[in-house]
């Protein structure tokens, strides 16, 4: 599934990792049960370590294995289930988790401005995905009307410039 | 005299860049629009962006429901919603129990170009449907009445900028409405929205908000719970943010009508949910979402002011108006409210005529009020919830040519909260959800009662209207409600009595089974008989039923049937 | 309500029509013989309820060309002679609003029928 990355499809280092696997040596995602049940994985020296968090738990879960993780996926089980926004949000403003946030599942390239407000690095999109109207996408409005989890200069009033580029 | 040319009055004045933002998002959906036509774009995918844009597919043909930012439009936004009317519409428009307008007979790939001349003049239909907070509404008489604490439109339109496109809140479980008070008399049923606000001063020319969370009306009607009696202004986004960040992450995401923020606040408890809001607000960057005075400040001079300026005896040639025409008198009783400046006084236009459909406009009225409020009250109209516009600023020495001009438009029934200022939704003459229709049973009750002397010897009165259980028609707030359902394959209306949306908030209770139009026509006029047999002198309906009980009542009117 | 419960208005021995939405406009049309979707109730194809289900199944091949959206059957009232719907709704989607006999198919003089 290409991944998307500031609006321009990259390659992707990471794998999921299914719960009875072996640990690999290269960065892998786990389920948060595995996380949670699993020391081996917690404990793996030089595992750069994500984690898949269910759409119905709060980011609030993670916050035991933050200083573990180099990567939190979110997932929209449908692009109309917005709790992944939430998630997202949390985990950077409440968590102050720094690392990758990935979106993954249905998502709309409508909605990526909002996945980037809110603190998303990468979306794992569908095959045939064309990053050209996902970046036109991000780029339709140059300022939001409210303070986002991003810090966001000020225009004037409430409005935010909407700077997504890294 | 007019007020500032510059600036609409009552409204926020866009300034280009906002004016660049609309065009933005009208770029945005014509793009959707042209992706669902050629298919790149499932009706799946596309429904909920054109829902947050305001169209719906319905009955006839797609509804578009443009928004009506805190009921308040300036002379040139109305006149636009004419031409609308008029170039792509069937030539009327439908005001709304959210302070909207709609549009019933619209094509999809004629809305860009609609939405395109909405923005020229700072209008649009931005989330005014969809699963996103919705229009903020207000008071009809806001910045006006004599009775107001505090001018709400500010605050409102704050929440309106603030909810706009909002990156974590345009995907919740459900609809989220706000509405938003700054007058002790709650007229805008705020104990009856998602989020309900009552703006008050405080020490110091401080400003803070009662909040009330998890109301509403629809299926499970439901009071809202206080979650704080003073919320400093400069706490308001922050507060809203903790708020909507628990319904997003909680509110149920498996049953469509299990999903508003309501259930949520039932299913927890009303200490549980209180105690998620107030800990998502201790985590919450307080500095990062201060809504300090000096963005109050700024967007507050993005309004423009009224002309107050009435000569000294405008209050004594009204008297002496009313005291010689008694339909003007009339009307100016019932219809009126008070205004906070000396010589001045509001206006309630009725959109209620005898037999007409409850809140319908033409598009060569909505020119005419325009034009009248251009003439006599700043530029500014006001929509209420309850279904009619109002004039917030008028002189009162220019009261009685401005009601002149308005009785051959059709827009001087003098019949403001009485029994014919009937609430009703579009019910199933227009709307696909609905189980019977509302429209011709209003007309009936407001044939049976339009006896102008009738109307005044029963006094205020409250009927709400819904043609189906999602309640559009707020009939769980009416004196008395009348809900539309169908009986194999029959209309029939269940009737409600006792509600009340204003500050003592009351859900209007059963009064007996279910009726054909004609049998719940003839128990509402018993249900008047009773009460005008019993009342107490100048005790309102409401009052009585109160006194009373609405067993009583059913006694007394399923007695005789 | 959905379009599950109005599918399930099925009684055997009567009746139905199919009926959708056009998309670009809104427009309530009824199919029609030969995969022409008229906007005049009086021009629908009958189909005997016995293989309704199946014709909305082959009509819903226009919801993928973009043509309609929202396909589902309506059943005919048997008493009534020409076509007219069993349901409140159907017939007022038909003619136009009960309110406004000014507006929608009533208004073209069509045989759509208003109760």
């Amino acid at each position: 599934m290409p991944l998307l990355e500031c609006g321009r499809i990259v390659s992707d280092p990471w794998q999921t990792l299914a719960d009875d696997a072996a640990l690999p040596s290269g960065p892998c995602i786990v389920s948060l049960y595995r996380l949670q049940q699993d020391e081996a994985v917690r404990t793996a020296p030089h595992l750069r370590l994500g984690v898949a968090l269910p759409v119905d738990q709060p980011a609030e879960v993670l916050a035991p294995y933050l200083d573990r993780l180099s990567l939190v996926a979110v997932n929209f089980p449908t692009f109309r289930d917005g709790r992944a926004f939430t998630q997202a949000c949390s985990l950077r403003e409440r968590l102050a988790f720094r690392h990758e946030i990935r979106a993954t599942g249905n998502i709309l390239p409508d909605q990526y401005a909002f996945l980037l407000r809110c603190g998303i690095t990468t979306v794992e999109t569908q095959d045939g995905a064309d990053p050209a109207a996902w970046q036109k996408a991000a780029h339709r409005f140059g300022f939001g009307y409210q303070p986002s989890v991003l810090e966001e200069p000020l225009v004037s009033g409430l409005r935010r410039v909407i700077a997504l580029d890294r | 005299m007019q007020a500032e040319v510059t600036l609409p009055v009552g409204t926020y004045g866009y300034q280009p860049i906002d004016l660049a933002f609309l065009n933005n998002r009208v770029a945005q959906f014509r793009e959707q629009v042209a992706r669902r036509l050629s298919g790149d774009l499932s009706e799946d995918e596309f429904k909920p962006l054109r829902l947050m844009n305001g169209l719906y597919l319905q009955l006839h043909a797609y509804m578009l429901r443009v928004a009506v930012p805190y009921g308040v439009l300036s002379a040139a936004q109305l006149r636009r919603l004419a031409r609308i009317a008029r170039i792509y519409d069937r030539g009327y428009g439908h005001f709304t129990t959210r302070q909207n307008i709609q549009f019933n007979w619209i094509k999809l790939e004629e809305a860009p170009d609609i939405l395109a001349e909405l923005a020229e003049v700072g209008m649009h239909a931005i989330q005014t449907s969809g699963n996103c907070i919705r229009n903020i509404t207000s008071d009809e008489f806001a910045g006006a009445a004599a009775d107001e604490l505090l001018d709400p439109r500010v605050h409102a339109e704050i929440l309106r900028q603030w909810s706009t496109l909002h990156p974590e809140f345009s995907f919740l479980p459900r609809k989220f409405k706000f509405a938003i008070s700054g007058s002790p008399h709650d007229r805008v049923a705020a104990r009856f929205h998602d989020i309900g606000l009552i703006a008050k001063p405080g020490a110091d020319g401080a400003v803070g908000f009662e909040v009330f969370a998890g109301g509403g009306l629809g299926r499970t009607p439901a009071i809202g719970i206080r979650l704080r009696e003073w919320l400093p202004e400069h706490e308001l986004l922050a507060y809203m943010e903790a708020i909507l960040r628990v319904y997003n992450a909680y509110g149920r995401r498996d049953n469509l009508y299990k999903a508003r923020l309501k259930i949520l606040v039932q299913a927890l408890g009303r200490e549980a949910f209180a105690e998620k809001v107030e800990a998502e607000f201790a985590a919450i960057p307080k500095e990062h979402y201060r809504l300090g005075p000096e963005i109050v400040d700024a967007i507050r001079a993005r309004f423009g002011k009224p002309h107050l300026d009435a000569p000294v005896d405008a209050q004594a040639w009204l008297s002496d108006r009313r005291r010689r025409d008694p339909a003007f008198d009339l009307w100016v009783q019932t219809n009126s409210h008070p205004h906070h400046a000396a010589g001045y006084i509001s206006v309630v236009l009725s959109l209620k005529p005898r037999a007409g459909i409850p809140g319908d406009a033409s598009a060569m009225q909505m020119d005419a009020i325009a034009d009248l409020a251009e003439r006599f009250s700043s530029g500014e109209i006001r929509v209420s919830h309850l279904q009619n516009l109002v004039l917030g600023h008028v002189r009162q020495d220019e009261l009685y040519t401005l009601w002149q001009a308005l009785g051959p438009l059709g827009l001087a029934t003098p019949n403001r909260a009485l029994i014919t200022d009937i609430v009703c939704c579009p019910g199933l003459d227009y709307c696909t959800l609905a189980n019977a229709r509302s429209i011709p049973i209003a007309q009936r009750i407001s044939e049976r009662f339009a006896n102008v002397e009738l109307q005044q010897q029963i006094g205020p009165l409250r009927i709400n209207i819904s043609g189906c259980i999602n309640a559009c028609g707020h009939h769980h707030n009416a004196d008395i409600g009348i809900l539309g359902v169908d009986k194999k394959g029959e209309e029939f209306f269940q009737l409600t009595l006792g509600g009340c949306g204003e500050e003592d908030a009351a859900i209007g209770q059963i009064l007996g089974t279910a009726l054909p139009e004609s049998e719940a026509v003839n128990v509402i006029s018993r249900v008047i008989d009773t009460y005008l047999a019993r009342r107490v002198p100048n005790e309102r309906f409401g009052d009585t039923c109160r006194r009373l009980g609405v067993r009583f009542f059913k006694e007394a009117v399923y007695a005789a049937a | 309500m959905g379009l599950e419960v109005r599918n399930n208005r099925r009684q055997p021995g009567r009746s139905s029509i199919v009926t959708a939405n056009r998309l670009r406009d809104g427009q309530v049309v009824w199919l029609a013989p030969e995969g022409i979707w008229a906007e005049d109730i009086a021009a629908a194809e009958v189909f005997d309820n016995a293989v309704i289900e199946e014709a909305i199944a082959r009509a819903r091949i226009f919801e993928e060309r973009r043509v309609v959206v929202d396909v589902y059957g309506v059943e005919l009232d048997s008493a009534h002679p020409g076509l007219v719907p069993v349901t409140e709704r159907e017939r007022i989607r038909a003619a136009g609003p009960s309110v406004r006999p000014d507006l929608g198919q009533q208004a073209k003089g069509a045989t759509a029928h208003a109760s």
